[in-house]
């Protein structure tokens, strides 16, 4: 009962906070953040242990809450922990205190408003990673986007009308088709069961005829091409991103992004498995586009949030990348880039907040951070070399692997004499290696070295700060040094996926003739 | 006891301890940790090496498993076998050594604790490159080296062009790296493993066929050229020369730029069946050797001078690897780094004296003022020209016989071409640098000195290195007339083999070869003593004589304009194209136009609310006909 | 045969309603001081709230007129949501309208309402839905002198007649062949096929499409809730929305259409979606939203009828009662936050930056916007999913996904009063704006809050009326 409990916690925690946050008297008071940050620190603990205990089982899990919502309609307030949602949960857990803390130097930490709004966003996210049931995942779906709605208007910069109303519609236009994918998917479930249920375990067991996967897949798709977001359904992305205040970009990259793709792999996938692998070459051709196309705009950018908001669009795409090999490997690293670009991307925009906090809108002409302020400098530092992908940080680990194994099964797609798409796609992303490289050392010397420029002097990172970043910088090296126990966790989870795939896979999984001692033993040992 | 993780271990600590507090550190504290780290180091190796010479059984420490799920396992395993067992001597040895210099070089510089930091770290990747057990780990010492020399290169980061060399190096690496990253895949998806020694094994029983294996070879060349400056990836290397000297004595000269023929004797069972990929490799070199000497001809830069001479010499590295000359290969890697580092360590002293100054055309008879350097910089250069009984000599003489025999006269030719100019070269700066009338403008001439202790004796401990260095691997021949062995193939030998052809038993045709390099060797130096210290104009002569020419390799073939074309071209789609054309297009397509459709839609519609009851009532009649006319026509 | 007892017992509310108008005529005649009428009203409701809910809980069934008056548990639960609609909005009407007249003429209204929805024949279904529309027009007119409002109750007026000439129009068809004026004998009819019957079923459908507003039966709607008073038009967008609806229902059931009648529906629902949103984006005065956005959800309403797996009834309960209660919460949010500004029209300027000076309210009012849109989780959202997945479980896959476009333009002109409450204003703006919330509205509170307790409810317990449907 407890693990349900601490399910359920996740969910009630913000709620409750954010009650008393606004139940607390006074416009802005020392006492509501303080209460907030608590509370998301209970949060991050609670997450954190159940990253830990998390024991790698896919089904049984034990952290399981499932409480009655439409009885009849099969639609229940139903979460629990599985392999795909676990690291997810961890970043959600993990992001929030440390962009509060980030945010603290600033008065808006004050307003309720603003800790109201991270709550909410903060449940809402728990919420779509860990529900069972698809109406729930719908509904939570939706519900972020309101509380990230609110939080670009009132605190946005110039053109924060723009920005608000093109994220948030743009975003909904993926979810019209997707509202009718899921009710079709409870009437096939009604079809073949003779009752309503929108519960994953009875969708996955559904036998769907290609016509319905061809329309939930294309739905999926768009809804999760929007969010993630993939070319061409990014132009909402650097308007949002650019104009967002720091920590709403922070999230929106770190977390928000995650939910498309985390949405292909627990609606897409599973539920449209035949389309899904027919339609691999083309989603993994989109997604290099977008590798490249993200790369080559970051390139040029003068703007800082801009740039890295087209990085991000091009981190974004490995991941597509790997979720849609469905090879072993690139799955782990596509969740593992979900994680490390999570960390990455929101420390650089939260660096990024600092230095506007401390230098105001200014902070786009600085030069010569290392000579201002070096411990930020260093942070920065290695918040890029995270996303240009050096061996030891998390960048390279995910990277790696979703680069290896998309070519195994490029490969073996090719040698089985089906198309080279793959392949070649593969091989486009590999350039994506120089071009990140390229854009993000570029960024590193316009900010942080030279001579200085206007802005003279600049507080260095304090205490608190470094102690904000300290939990990203762990997971990446965590993850980047020795990922293999972590791997574990999901393990079940990417084996239960490819064995969705595999049955209508055309893909024979990769040949792995492992005469070596390394091989043969773990072929055998796992 | 895992010494090997010890080895690896203590600079990182190093790294950690002079990069988290070295700038509340005293000095003294600094330097004792950046330079007794690496020092043990260099015992823990030597003692280890000495269990492997012994023994001749390699060490292996598996340490944790980096990544595993069915079908793939990957270790962090360290592998100390005789390849290794010679890189990590010369890395911590010769590290060690420039340690102890720069302690006297940056004692100057305020950011004199990051800078052993880094110092450290690169020592780190260094050798995690050259102890992992498979590719992957070599490939994290390989983009940690990369990301060590940035940081080294673009040091003084208060410089805009120093960092953008450091950008440039590690950009060029990039594209080399990716051809690794891609070998390591083709490999994997082939022999199922990442580990060198099962890669060796399984490309010997042949299950690979041959184009594959030329294929994979190929790859891996393009990661060896961009790590070891090779053409087209040589780029980087003489922007690399402003970070501080030590720096390019260690990275650019000594270690990190022989990665790339380290690499390629590591993974010599997959060339040794590729003969496609190995004479792509052999012509590489060579083609590099020769430009390189070319280019360093009309350098005016005492440390690109040396920079691309360091280019050329791996050249020849890689021409012998490309005739399966591995140990050769290897023993002019190990010989090169001692003299290597001396002359670079040398123009660092100079440079040191003469407060930063680096053209050669402000220097000339400091021969007086600056002995020791003078020596040292003499022996190193004749151990570079390759003249006996310095260590360059025997090394380079082993490549160019083994280019004759196992190759083709056209290698062979190159190569000495390329040799004879390097004498040339090299004697050309020395006696631009310390003889002749000084040139020396007078802001530098008061207090020319030599540079303190621990510079000096590095100096002197290197070019001694350099003279003895080359009788621990005497060619055939003279093994033959002094009826003794040599150690350095001996002890390479479980490895990679004495990789001797059918001609080299002929140890006549093999003095006379000798002979030749030896006048080649003494023609270049003559040359150079000729045209810049008896008849002067002459230089100016031939440049003038060959106009187009002499631009074409004062630019480096333009090998740069042409790499900065294609940066502008990406930097053109980006800007142009991507930026202005095709982002606007989408964000109008999908934003404003349907915005405006609708707003257009929402005006008309509410234009039909005219506000007349006749009106509505028509609208009701209108659609209740239309109800019943759709009755009519399905009923 | 029934007793009088049961006479009593089973028409207590409309009784309680007839004495609450009674009580307030002779009151009006002894110029009692006008504050009485109000409570008196809301004490009348929630009594026969009370009797309602005791009937239900108690599952009390009764035929009291064979063929007209059948009290069943789709009456008792219909009326309860008419009365209780009722009580909210009177909640909300109290600070308005300080005068018996209007309190009358809302009962009547009530009344008319109940009539309608334990109606099993058409005389007394008739006679219910004229009581239900016809104080309508006396509402909107009175009080307001001004020429805009007699406009708006004319034009109302008239199209409700024409309402209800084409309903009469299709009910003497099928009286002419049946003979009978039982609403099932006439709905056995209507669907049997045959241009005859297709002409009645389409008079009589039309003629609540035109009380219901559905495109393009809906033009008197805009200028009508324009014309009236913010109570009125909540009045009129609430519970006379609800009860033609519901009228609807009683008469259809859960029979399964034609599919061509269906099909015909469903094109009529998807354009009234498209009509009513599109055409609200450019409006700037809050009524004429509201109007417009009625028609919309006259649309999604009349989707249900397509619906063949017998879903019907239940999710047209729930999105009737969830819609009602949402538009009198707007209607009242509205009007906490812009009191000054309902005399000079009710421009949606009034609403900039509301949000800093009355946060709650604010907050309130994006929420019931929210949730008109239909963004999950709020009861709208439900409502919306209720209804259409019966749509689709009946094979209307294309005009469902229409349907969800149209109300993604919705969405646009939702968000456009959200992005006006969190506009930011200069102090002195808000210090005003402070000013002027003086004036205590503690009634119009309740109403809110009551509101805001039925929409939790709904949304916690989204198959409420399912349940209450199905205990026999």
């Amino acid at each position: 009962m407890f693990d349900g409990a601490a399910i359920l916690l996740l969910c009630l925690i913000p709620a409750v906070i954010s009650l008393l946050v606004s139940l607390v008297p006074g416009k802005d008071s020392e006492s509501q953040r303080m209460i907030s940050l608590a509370g998301m620190l209970a949060l991050a603990a609670i997450s954190g242990w159940l990253f830990l205990s998390y024991d790698g089982s896919v089904n049984a899990s034990r952290h399981d809450l499932n409480i009655a919502w439409i009885p009849y309609m099969g639609v229940n307030f139903h979460l629990g922990l599985d392999g795909l949602n676990v690291y997810l949960v961890l970043l959600t857990g993990l992001l929030f205190p440390v962009v509060l803390i980030c945010a603290w130097g600033s008065p808006r930490s004050r307003e309720k408003l603003y800790l109201n709004l991270l709550l909410i966003l903060q449940a809402s996210l728990f919420g779509t990673f860990l529900s069972q049931n698809l109406m729930l995942f719908f509904a939570f779906w939706e519900l972020v986007l309101i509380p990230m709605f609110v939080l670009i208007l009132v605190y946005g910069g110039e053109k924060r009308r723009e920005a608000a109303n093109t994220f948030f519609l743009y975003t909904l236009v993926g979810s019209v088709l997707l509202l009718a994918a899921v009710i079709l998917l409870g009437v096939e479930s009604l079809r073949q069961t003779g009752s309503w249920s929108f519960e994953f375990s009875t969708l996955y067991a559904l036998q769907l005829d290609y016509g319905v996967q061809l329309f939930v897949f294309l739905s999926v798709l768009l809804a999760c091409a929007i969010k993630c977001p993939l070319f061409p359904f990014h132009s909402w992305l650097p308007l949002a991103y650019g104009e967002a205040p720091a920590s709403g970009t922070a999230l929106m990259a770190g977390a928000l992004s995650k939910m498309g793709a985390f949405g292909l792999l627990k609606l897409a996938i599973p539920l449209a498995p035949a389309v899904s692998s027919d339609a691999a070459p083309f989603v993994i051709l989109l997604a290099v586009i977008s590798i490249l196309y993200g790369a080559v705009l970051a390139l040029r950018q003068e703007d800082f949030k801009k740039l890295i908001a087209y990085s991000s669009l091009s981190h974004m795409g490995y991941i597509v990348l790997g979720v849609f090999s469905f090879q072993q490997a690139a799955v782990h690293g596509a969740l593992f880039q979900m994680l490390s670009h999570g960390a990455a991307v929101v420390g650089l925009f939260l660096v990024l907040s600092l230095l506007e906090q401390r230098v105001g809108a200014s902070y786009q002409g600085l030069t010569a951070l290392s000579t201002l302020a070096p411990r930020l400098a260093v942070t920065l530092m290695l918040f890029i070399l995270t996303s240009v992908a050096l061996p030891l940080t998390s960048g390279f680990t995910s990277e790696f692997l979703i680069l290896f194994g998309g070519f195994q099964q490029g490969l073996v797609a090719w040698q089985a004499g089906l198309s080279p798409l793959t392949l070649i796609a593969v091989l486009l992303a590999s350039t994506g290696m120089v071009l990140g490289a390229g854009y993000m050392l570029r960024f590193a010397r316009v900010i942080l070295y030279g001579k200085t420029g206007n802005i003279s002097t600049l507080d260095d990172l304090n205490p608190r700060e470094a102690l904000a970043f300290l939990p990203l910088l762990l997971l990446i090296l965590w993850i980047g040094i020795y990922p293999a126990p972590i791997m574990g966790k999901v393990q079940g989870a990417v084996d239960q996926l490819n064995a969705q795939v595999a049955p209508s896979s055309l893909l024979p999984q990769p040949k792995i003739t492992n005469t070596s001692v390394n091989g043969g033993a773990n072929a055998n040992g796992h | 006891m895992n010494k090997l993780t010890l080895i690896l271990m203590l600079p990182l600590l190093g790294f950690l301890i002079n990069g988290l507090l070295g700038s509340r550190l005293p000095k003294a504290v600094v330097s004792a940790i950046a330079c007794g780290l690496p020092a043990l180091c260099f015992v823990l190796t030597w003692n280890l090496f000495s269990g492997v010479y012994r023994t001749g059984a390699p060490v292996v420490e598996e340490l944790f498993t980096w990544v595993a799920f069915p079908g793939f396992k990957l270790d962090a395993a360290l592998y100390f076998d005789q390849i290794s067992a010679m890189m990590c001597l010369v890395i911590t040895g010769v590290g060690t050594l420039i340690h102890v210099y720069s302690v006297g070089y940056m004692s100057h510089d305020e950011s004199f604790s990051r800078y052993f930091a880094y110092l450290n770290l690169f020592l780190f990747f260094m050798l995690l490159l050259v102890l992992g057990k498979n590719m992957v780990l070599l490939f994290a010492g390989w983009e940690g080296v990369g990301i060590a020399s940035y940081l080294l290169i673009g040091f003084w980061f208060q410089d805009a062009e120093k960092t953008s060399a450091g950008l440039k190096a590690f950009i060029v690496n990039r594209v080399g790296d990716t051809g690794f990253v891609l070998a390591a895949f083709t490999i994997f998806y082939f022999a199922g493993t990442l580990d060198f020694q099962e890669i060796n094994a399984f490309c010997a029983n042949g299950q690979i066929p041959v184009y594959v294996l030329n294929l994979i070879g190929i790859l891996l060349l393009v990661g060896a050229c961009g790590k070891s400056a090779q053409i087209p990836l040589h780029v980087w290397l003489p922007d690399a020369m402003a970070g501080p000297t030590p720096v390019s004595a260690l990275i650019h000269a000594a270690t990190m730029v022989t990665a790339g023929v380290y690499l390629l004797s590591r993974l010599n069972g997959v060339f040794l069946h590729a003969p496609g990929a190995m004479t792509v490799v052999a012509y590489g070199g060579a083609l590099t050797a020769l430009l390189g000497a070319t280019m360093g001809l009309t350098q005016y830069n005492l440390k690109k001078v040396l920079a691309y001479s360091t280019m050329s010499q791996i050249g020849l590295m890689f021409l012998a690897c490309g005739v399966g000359a591995f140990n050769a290969a290897l023993f002019h890697l190990f010989t090169h780094a001692f003299f290597k580092a001396c002359l670079f360590l040398g123009a660092g002293a100079i440079i040191h004296a003469l407060h930063g100054e680096e053209d050669m055309r402000n220097m000339g008879a400091l021969g007086k003022k600056l002995p020791v350097t003078l020596v040292t910089f003499l022996i190193a250069s004749l151990a570079l020209s390759g003249v006996p009984p310095f260590a360059g000599f025997f090394s380079k003489d082993e490549i160019l016989w083994s280019a004759y025999a196992n190759g083709s006269m056209v290698l062979w030719l190159t190569a000495s071409v390329s040799s004879f100019l390097t004498a040339f070269y090299m004697f050309r700066a020395i006696i631009m640098t310390f003889f002749g009338e000084s040139r020396v403008p007078a802001r530098l001439a008061k207090g020319i000195h030599e540079g303190p202790l621990s510079m000096s004796a590095v100096l002197v401990l290197l070019a001694f290195c350099s003279v003895w260095a080359g009788f621990l691997g005497l060619p055939g021949a003279l093994r033959e007339l002094a009826g003794v062995t040599a150690p350095f193939y001996d002890f390479l030998a479980p490895v990679i083999g004495h990789a001797q052809a059918a001609g080299a038993v002929d140890h006549h045709l093999e003095t006379v070869f000798m002979g030749i390099s030896i006048a080649v060797a003494f023609a270049g130096i003559g040359l150079a003593w000729v045209f810049y210290s008896l008849r002067q104009e002459w230089a100016d002569k031939v440049k003038k004589s060959s106009g187009v020419a002499y631009d074409l390799v004062s630019q480096g073939y333009f090998f740069d304009a042409l790499y900065y074309l294609v940066v502008r071209c990406l930097d053109w789609v980006s800007e142009s194209v991507l930026a202005r054309r095709v982002e606007p297009t989408l964000g109008h397509g999908v934003l404003s136009a349907p915005n405006d459709g609708v707003n257009y839609a929402s005006r008309l519609f509410s234009s039909m609310q005219m506000g007349n009851v006749q009106g509505y009532v028509f609208y009701v009649f209108l659609g209740l006909a239309l109800v019943l006319l759709w009755g009519v026509l399905h009923v | 045969m029934p007793m009088a007892t049961d006479f009593l017992y089973g028409l207590l509310p409309e009784h309680l309603l007839l004495t609450l108008i009674l009580v307030l005529m002779v009151l009006e005649i002894m110029r009692a001081d006008q504050g009485l009428a109000g409570p008196l009203f809301l004490l009348t409701l929630s009594l026969g709230c009370g009797v309602l809910v005791t009937q239900l809980s108690s599952g009390y069934t009764l035929t009291l007129i064979p063929g007209e008056i059948v009290i069943d548990r789709f009456a008792v639960l219909a009326k309860l949501v008419i009365l209780g609609c009722g009580t909210v909005l009177g909640f909300f009407s109290i600070t308005g309208s300080k005068c018996f007249k209007t309190w009358m003429l809302l009962a009547c209204s009530l009344f008319g309402g109940m009539v309608i929805m334990e109606s099993s024949g058409f005389i007394s279904l008739f006679i219910g839905i004229e009581m239900l529309s016809l104080p309508g027009f006396a509402l909107m007119l009175h009080g307001r002198g001004a020429s805009i409002a007699c406009e708006g109750a004319f034009k109302y007026l008239l199209m409700s007649s024409v309402a209800t000439a084409l309903m009469l129009f299709g009910i003497s068809l099928v009286y002419s062949h049946t003979g009978t004026l039982a609403v099932a004998d006439f709905v056995a009819a209507a669907w049997s096929g045959g241009a005859h019957n297709w002409a009645a079923g389409a008079l009589v459908l039309s003629g609540f499409f035109i009380k219901a507003a559905v495109f393009p039966f809906h033009a008197w709607a805009p200028d009508a809730y324009d014309s009236a008073k913010l109570p009125v038009t909540a009045f009129l967008a609430s519970v006379i929305k609800a009860a033609v609806v519901l009228a609807l229902v009683r008469i259809v059931g859960n029979t399964a259409l034609g599919s061509d009648a269906a099909l015909a529906v469903a094109l009529l629902s998807v354009g009234s979606i498209f009509y009513g949103n599109v055409a609200a984006i450019q409006q700037s005065t809050f009524k004429r939203l509201l109007a417009y956005s009625s028609i919309a959800h006259a649309g999604y309403m009349m989707f249900a009828l397509t619906d063949t797996t017998g879903g019907r009834v239940e999710s047209l309960f729930y999105y009737v009662a969830v819609y009602a209660v949402t538009s009198i919460i707007a209607c009242a949010c509205f009007s906490l936050l812009c009191r000054d500004a309902l005399h000079q029209g009710d421009p949606l300027s009034c609403l900039d930056g509301a949000y800093y000076t009355h946060p709650v309210p604010s907050t309130i009012l994006a929420v019931t916007v929210l949730s008109l849109a239909g963004i999950p989780p709020f009861p709208g959202f439900l409502a919306k999913f209720l209804i259409f997945k019966s749509v689709i479980a009946s094979g209307y896959l294309v005009p469902a996904v229409l349907a969800f476009a149209g109300s993604f333009l919705g969405v646009v002109y939702y968000l456009g009063i959200v992005f006006r409450l969190f506009k930011p204003t200069p102090a002195s703006e808000i210090a005003r704006a402070a000013l002027i919330q003086q004036q205590s509205q503690n009634w119009t509170w309740g109403g809110v809050v009551i509101g805001s307790l039925a929409l939790a409810i709904f949304m916690l317990f989204p198959d409420l009326f399912h349940r209450l449907l199905a205990v026999v």
